[in-house]
């Protein structure tokens, strides 16, 4: 009998020791996997933060959102030319996003305007035309990030400056 | 990219052509000679072990030969074959030289290989994306809403230069994991134990890694840029290449996510022997202290704060009056419409928001309607606050005391002296300095104490505590923070005609505690359940349940005074109840030592003493 309270006993204390870190966290991983074309890759990545309609895009998911530069990565061709790197952008961090542009300034702003293809020098100009159209923005569809990315496109569209420096033309769209 | 591939061969041809030997002139002793290789071995991640030594990567297919895995030599002889012969790898669709490069450069530098010119589309494009000027190791901090992420967790990020502070988000993160698939809880820990898992290398987007761990579990991260050179860190990136499609089995006390992150860091940095430091376990925070404490190993350590504590800090920013209206602003009294003080609004945003990550989805209707119109309310104040909300001070988890103790103890009990020592491999303990660690929360992790009393002149076991966890996270004024205590510990019974005997205890408790005196004292209060089963009671075992008061005061960094009161009513014919009180104090007398002075007294039922003890405490 006391052999089954101690095993019991081992299993619960080991089980609040290692049960988490590293074990239930990380269902999803791997380079391997998003390189290679095994399971867990990219698209369980993104499904975890809800975008799981993505188009399969491959490599260019699995690594990240920087750096997307050939061609075939996008969720949209045609007039919005999403990246898949400003749909996991937003769809990871669009509360954050929202807060950021209420206040005009933060990281997840500076980011966004990135991912948008703004350089450094007009993050300003972008976080005040993001904070004046903040209604539009706040009340794109929160499970489909390409609304919002549209919309700030549009708002760039709008900004000679900013639709230069970010390299959007009505015509590139 | 295609640069970068061709400047790789360049430099490849090169040593190719100063060194000048043909396959066929190899002599039989340079393999063996090779293979015995510092590079060699490093390459290939083999370890000493008792008798030879071994890869510490599982996959079969990492290896050419069949042996790879034990025998450096024939795994060298079969690589300068496939090599040689220019195969093709049907897996990964690609030539063995693109799928691994830094073998293949190896080879032709030492033996002459041929020079092969295969196009390397993927390790191109994989080079390009990964394009980084140095690494950062960050640290999750101990997370005390979960006793089984207290350890912390490590992982590396690579860093561009061209993101600025504002936009280091967008960096790639590189983790190690278990792939645990769906497999449920408890077989995970099984399996995790006997390394029953592939563990893996991934890439991620660092904002998806700082959302995990910033905002979902209210975790601050420290990044510790490390001092990598540019060529470091591409070494860094092609050894992440070619074994990020292998594993190693992942054994979670020893061989686990931070060790394999060390193994990446000393492959790209061989000066630096991190591995080779660690013993029996590879606790996180013991592997940030391993590469902080190697030569000039650390350029610059920034802090990332949890979203809740973002949120107190603008909380704290704000006067009493301020304070009021926030109360009300949250609560819908106060319309967003009538605020015109940016830094309320902000504090309401930041408190929504990390009610929203606590949520973990929409808020209630209400909530959403009152966070939208103060959204929209800050958006027209303008783009800065006219007040500056002060960084949040950093608690440097590497500058906390070492995770693993030697305990020495002078005590007296029931007119008879005692020496007791403890070695503890894990990690704080309630009187501990809190410096690096979450305060007001311990782990005491496979404690095993010896004692030797003086008129029985012999050494017996005294105590082996299994885990024993305190989380006192104070109540605060918008969100009530559960305190608990879990604990199982093998121990002797005391206050019974048994004192000799064992007992198992299992403890669960549910509790709340409070600050006061600025962050000084904490007043908490637990309702313990214990479960002891022992030989020495009556019918093998009791249950008593022990509600508990507890002062910890803080009266310097250096001085901690801890006292505590139970009150135990066992529900078993044997014993009724029993008053327990405990006064502690902790003087700190460096990083490494301390002393400690605890008295034990009370009543109950059976024999009563006050056990009176004094203690040296050893850190490592």
């Amino acid at each position: 009998m006391k052999n089954i309270y101690s095993l019991v006993l081992g299993v619960f204390v080991i089980s609040l020791i290692f049960s988490a870190e590293g074990l239930a966290r990380n269902k999803r991983c791997g380079l391997g996997s998003k390189l290679w074309g095994k399971n867990n890759g990219a698209l369980s990545q993104v499904s975890e933060i809800g975008t799981n309609n993505i188009a399969s895009g491959g490599q260019s998911v699995a690594m990240g959102t920087s750096g997307c530069k050939h061609d075939g990565h996008y969720i949209m061709k045609g007039f919005g030319m999403v990246t898949e790197d400003q749909y996991m952008y937003v769809a990871a961090n669009r509360e954050e996003l929202i807060v950021d542009i209420a206040t005009g300034t933060g990281e997840i702003l500076s980011g966004f305007a990135e991912v948008m293809g703004c350089s450094l020098s007009t993050h300003r100009d972008f976080a005040a035309t993001a904070q004046q159209n903040l209604i539009e923005l706040s009340d794109t569809d929160s499970d489909e990030p390409v609304e919002l990315i549209l919309v700030m496109k549009n708002k760039i569209l709008g900004s000679p400056r900013l639709s230069a420096e970010c390299g959007l033309s009505v015509a590139s769209n | 990219m295609q640069k970068k591939t061709g400047l790789f061969l360049l430099l490849s041809t090169l040593l190719f052509q100063s060194a000048g030997i043909l396959a066929e002139e190899i002599e039989e002793n340079q393999f063996k000679l090779i293979s015995e290789s510092l590079e060699w071995q490093r390459i290939m991640r083999y370890k000493n072990k008792l008798f030879g030594v071994e890869s510490d990567i599982d996959a079969p297919f990492f290896f050419f030969s069949k042996n790879g895995k034990t025998d450096p030599e024939s795994e060298l002889r079969a690589a300068f074959e496939a090599f040689e012969e220019n195969r093709y790898s049907t897996d990964r669709k690609m030539h063995f030289t693109c799928v691994y490069p830094i073998r293949y450069e190896f080879l032709r530098r030492k033996l002459g290989l041929s020079e092969f010119k295969n196009k390397c589309q993927e390790l191109d494009e994989y080079l390009e994306n990964m394009d980084a000027d140095s690494v950062s190791l960050i640290f999750s901090s101990y997370y005390s809403g979960a006793p089984a992420s207290m350890f912390g967790h490590t992982f590396l990020r690579l860093n561009n230069k061209e993101k600025s502070k504002k936009t280091n988000i967008l960096n790639k993160a590189i983790d190690n994991a278990a792939m645990t698939g769906e497999d449920p809880a408890f077989y995970q820990v099984i399996k995790g134990l006997i390394g029953g898992y592939q563990g893996r290398y991934s890439v991620w987007p660092y904002y998806i890694k700082a959302k995990e761990y910033n905002s979902s579990e209210h975790r601050d991260l420290y990044e510790y840029e490390l001092n990598f050179s540019k060529s470091e860190v591409n070494q860094l990136v092609l050894h992440l290449w070619e074994i990020a499609s292998a594993y190693s089995y992942y054994y979670f006390i020893q061989d686990n996510c931070s060790y394999r992150i060390l193994s990446l860091l000393e492959f790209a940095k061989p000066k630096w022997k991190l591995t080779t430091r660690l013993l029996f376990t590879t606790i996180p925070i013991d592997t940030v202290r391993i590469v902080s404490e190697q030569e000039n190993a650390i350029r610059s350590v920034s802090f990332r704060p949890a979203s809740s504590k973002k949120f107190f800090n603008h909380w704290d920013t704000l006067n009493s009056g301020e304070r009021v209206q926030f109360g009300e602003l949250i609560e819908g009294k106060l319309s967003p419409g009538d605020v015109d003080n940016a830094l309320l609004a902000d504090t309401a945003n930041q408190y929504f928001l990390m009610k929203q990550n606590e949520a973990k989805g929409a808020l209630p209707e209400r909530q959403n309607e009152i966070f939208k119109a103060i959204l929209l309310k800050r958006s027209r104040l303008g783009s800065a606050s006219d007040r500056v909300v002060p960084e949040i001070e950093q608690n440097r988890p590497d500058l906390g005391h070492r995770s693993s103790q030697f305990l020495g103890v002078l005590g007296r009990y029931k007119r008879s002296s005692y020496f007791d020592f403890s070695a503890r491999p894990a990690l704080h303990d309630l009187i501990a300095d809190d410096s690096g660690y979450t305060p007001h929360s311990s782990l005491e992790a496979l404690e095993l104490k010896f004692r030797y009393r003086a008129d029985h002149n012999k050494i017996t076991v005294q105590q082996f505590k299994l885990i024993d966890v305190y989380s006192l996270q104070p109540v605060d004024s918008y969100s009530i923070n559960k305190s608990y205590r879990l604990g199982a510990k093998f121990d002797r019974l005391k206050n019974t005609d048994c004192e000799s005997c064992m007992v198992m205890r299992a403890t669960t408790s549910p509790g709340l505690s409070f600050l006061f005196f600025k962050s000084k004292l904490l007043f908490y209060t637990l309702l313990e359940g214990n479960l002891d089963l022992s030989p020495g009671l009556e019918n093998g075992w009791r249950f008593g349940i022990e509600p508990r008061l507890g002062i910890i005061f803080d009266l310097t960094k250096m001085v901690r005074f801890h006292w505590t009161s139970s009150y135990t009513r066992y529900f078993s014919r044997e014993l009724t109840s029993e008053i327990k009180n405990l006064f502690a104090i902790r003087v700190t007398l460096g990083r490494r030592w301390e002393t400690r002075f605890e008295s034990e007294f009370g009543r109950g039922i059976g024999a009563t003493a006050a056990d009176n003890r004094l203690s040296l405490l050893y850190y490592f």
